[in-house]
């Protein structure tokens, strides 16, 4: 019975050639589409995941219990972020667990650019860091392009491309590593029409910006320019420093320097509406002097003072599981910090990116269901057109499992055949882009390749998907027309005689 | 002997618009088996209606239909279907044949739907039928490289491949040249005497009419001789 059916579906198919190219032609471009998005989507977040995770901050970032916000590494309000109190305590944790690969302490926050030329100062963010542990980490994410790295434990500053333009904008410094030149082939278009008149520096004057506003100003010698080896217009909006010159930046004082006396802090902690007394030379008055506190936080005399920790887990770790594990140890063990995803650190990026993954899937849906709908009307308008031979066959004797059977058949060959050459040539464009490796400066569009380069992939599951989706679209495109098909009697076929 | 069709009182009614066409007002008559019968009137006069009843293609509105014993009032579409398929043949007015198949393949097709026989019984019932309709030389060709006689003969070896009790044909010949028609005629009337298989076919030509060995004349749903 099942060779008759083929037979008979084969056969109806080439003779309604025309319809059978319409659908079948809808189904490619569906399926052709599927596939591609598929691959874009993959691409996206292998990219994504290889990028932002392999190479950037790990799939965890540990932070003080007392962070409120969760978006702290892109931070467009410069909110500070709080510091991590007992790191040693947090540290012991993260090494005694088992499922970490790696992980890396760092400082962020953002400092001012001061220039004696400049009007203004420039902001820019800083990541304190051991340098050389985040490359090891992270698979050496900075590839030096001018100087070098720091060594170890050398003070010294890492600006990225992204920000040496902005120094160069804002206060007019074309930033050199030191003992380095102006390598030309780096320079801007507007700073190679003024190569002559180009002010160099190779150093930097620091000044924190936190809550307190109790900040040292610090020359940071800078070491090289780095860059990331992908998202690096992104990503490249942070510049390293050692974490020593971050501390001295944003006023964390080490160990070794002399801590400032409770008196001095008091009045480096007055808010800053009661300065105005304070500067005035009189005496503070006495509802200003209920205000100032007396009690220095621990962190300032501990040189193991850190916003976050970078947290790289093993493969085959899941990342929610991790997540909650972690929390509920920082908890019960009264660690003061708390564990978040990489997605919830990255804030408008990671959210970037899942709206752009869910604008292709949702475009890829789109074409699901048109192409849904045009192939159900395209077979149903045939069944339709069909009622004489259909309606025949009722006539003398075959049930209606048969009709279904048969219009099922036709559109399943048709989805077999003319789906599968959409999902080779899918996987061809695939094939095609991955090897154009086209590349993009473009911020969004590096979030929408997933890096620096378009790179669609597909990996056996995502063809699975595609399989999937394309029976999904071949089941729903018929269930009307079977309907349709299956309600054509006898009697219609004779009262069309 | 019990008849192999009965109908008793037996009425059908459209829904045309906002009005109702009575098709059939009270139809009462018997067919037994073997019979060639005729059914004749005016155009619109329920013949088509009436056949349609009696091979279970529609359902009455009112009264009571037997096929071969079977009340088919109370049956479900599935059991129609196979009332159908294992006890009537059908030769419908414009050959109605499967485009896509050929002529073996037409013929073989209700018995295939059967799943009673092998394909070598299917294929050996066919082709003797093929043989004694005179399409033998035509067996590999479709419908749409034959003429309307040769295509209308395909439909009665298709109608009586299966051994049916009934072969219903609505105006079997109303497409076809006088000749044609006649020989048409010719071969269901052989296969009746042959294979006794009732016959019943309606038509408003006189020549048609003076094969069948019975006539029912019918005018504004009633039968009226």
């Amino acid at each position: 019975m099942f060779r008759l059916l083929v037979q008979f579906a084969f056969r109806n198919l080439f003779r309604h050639k025309g319809k059978s190219l319409v659908v079948g032609s809808i189904l490619c471009f569906g399926a052709f589409i599927m596939t591609f998005g598929n691959g874009v989507i993959s691409g996206l977040n292998e990219g994504l995941t290889q990028h932002l995770i392999q190479q950037f901050c790990g799939h965890i970032v540990v932070v003080s219990d007392k962070q409120e916000t969760d978006n702290i590494l892109i931070n467009p309000m410069a909110r500070p972020i709080e510091p991590i109190r007992q790191y040693k305590i947090v540290e012991e944790a993260l090494k005694n667990n088992a499922n970490i690969q790696g992980f890396v302490p760092a400082l962020q926050g953002y400092a001012m650019i001061l220039d004696d030329v400049a009007p203004d100062p420039d902001y820019v963010m800083v990541v304190g860091v051991d340098i050389n542990r985040y490359q090891s980490v992270f698979n050496t994410p900075l590839k030096v392009l001018e100087g070098r790295l720091n060594h170890s434990g050398e003070a010294g500053l890492l600006v990225t491309p992204k920000n040496r333009e902005r120094i160069y904008d804002f206060l007019n410094i074309w930033t050199i590593p030191q003992g380095g030149t102006v390598v030309e082939a780096h320079l801007t278009e507007d700073a190679k029409k003024r190569k002559t008149e180009l002010r160099t520096k190779d150093s930097l004057v620091l000044i924190g910006s936190n809550e307190k506003q109790s900040t040292l100003d610090v020359v940071a010698p800078i070491l090289g320019v780095v860059k990331f080896k992908a998202l690096n217009g992104i990503l490249g909006l942070y510049n390293f420093v050692d974490v020593d010159t971050f501390r001295q930046t944003m006023g964390f004082i080490q160990a070794e320097q002399k801590p400032v006396s409770k008196k001095t802090q008091a009045i480096l902690d007055i808010d800053e509406t009661n300065l105005d007394a304070l500067l005035s030379g009189g005496p503070i008055p006495d509802h200003v002097k209920k205000e100032v506190k007396t009690d220095v936080p621990a962190i300032l005399k501990n040189d193991e003072v850190y916003t976050q920790v970078f947290v790289k887990l093993k493969p085959q770790i899941t990342l929610k599981t991790e997540l909650d594990k972690m929390n509920a140890q920082f908890k019960k063990q009264g660690i003061p910090a708390r564990a978040i995803s990489w997605k919830n650190a990255l804030g408008e990026i990671a959210q970037t990116a899942s709206l752009m993954k869910f604008a292709l899937f949702l475009f890829v849906g789109f074409v699901f269901f048109v192409a849904i709908v045009i192939v159900m009307n395209t077979l149903s308008m045939a069944a339709l057109e069909r009622t004489a031979e259909l309606g025949m066959m009722r006539a003398i004797g075959v049930q209606k499992w048969f009709v279904s059977a048969l219009f099922f058949l036709e559109t399943s060959l048709l989805a077999l055949f003319f789906g599968g050459l959409g999902m080779g040539l899918g996987v061809f464009a695939i094939k095609v882009f991955a090897w154009l490796k086209l590349s993009t400066d473009n911020d969004f569009l590096q979030l929408f390749y997933g890096g620096d380069t378009f790179h669609p992939l597909l990996h056996a599951s995502d063809v699975m998907i595609c399989v999937v989706q394309l029976v999904f679209v071949t089941i729903l495109s018929v269930l009307y027309p079977l309907w349709v098909a299956r309600k054509i009697t006898a009697l219609d076929a004779v009262s069309r005689d | 002997m019990e008849p192999i069709i009965e109908l008793k009182e037996v009425k059908k009614s459209y829904a045309l618009e906002k009005t109702r066409v009575e098709a059939l007002r009270g139809v009462t008559f018997s067919v037994q088996k073997g019979e060639f019968m005729s059914i004749v009137g005016p155009s619109g006069s329920g013949k088509t209606t009436l056949l349609n009843l009696i091979g279970c293609l529609d359902t009455p509105s009112e009264g009571d239909i037997w096929v071969d014993g079977q009340k088919i009032n109370a049956l479900n579409d599935k059991a129609l279907t196979s009332l159908r398929l294992y006890k009537i043949g059908f030769i419908f007015q414009t050959f109605n044949l499967i485009p896509v198949l050929d002529v073996l393949e037409n013929v073989e097709f209700p018995l295939l739907m059967m799943n009673r026989y092998s394909k070598q019984e299917c294929k050996a019932k066919a082709e003797a039928l093929i043989e004694a309709v005179g399409i033998g030389p035509y067996i590999k060709h479709r419908p749409a490289e034959l003429s309307g006689g040769q295509r209308q003969r395909v439909a009665i070896a298709r109608a009586l491949v299966t051994e049916p009790a009934i072969v219903l044909a609505d105006e079997p010949t109303a497409n076809l040249d006088s000749k044609t028609g006649a020989d048409i005629l010719n071969i269901m009337q052989r296969m009746n005497e042959t294979q006794k298989t009732t016959f019943i076919f309606s038509t408003h030509d006189p020549d048609v009419l003076s094969y069948a060995k019975r006539i029912v004349k019918i005018k504004d749903g009633t039968v009226v001789e």
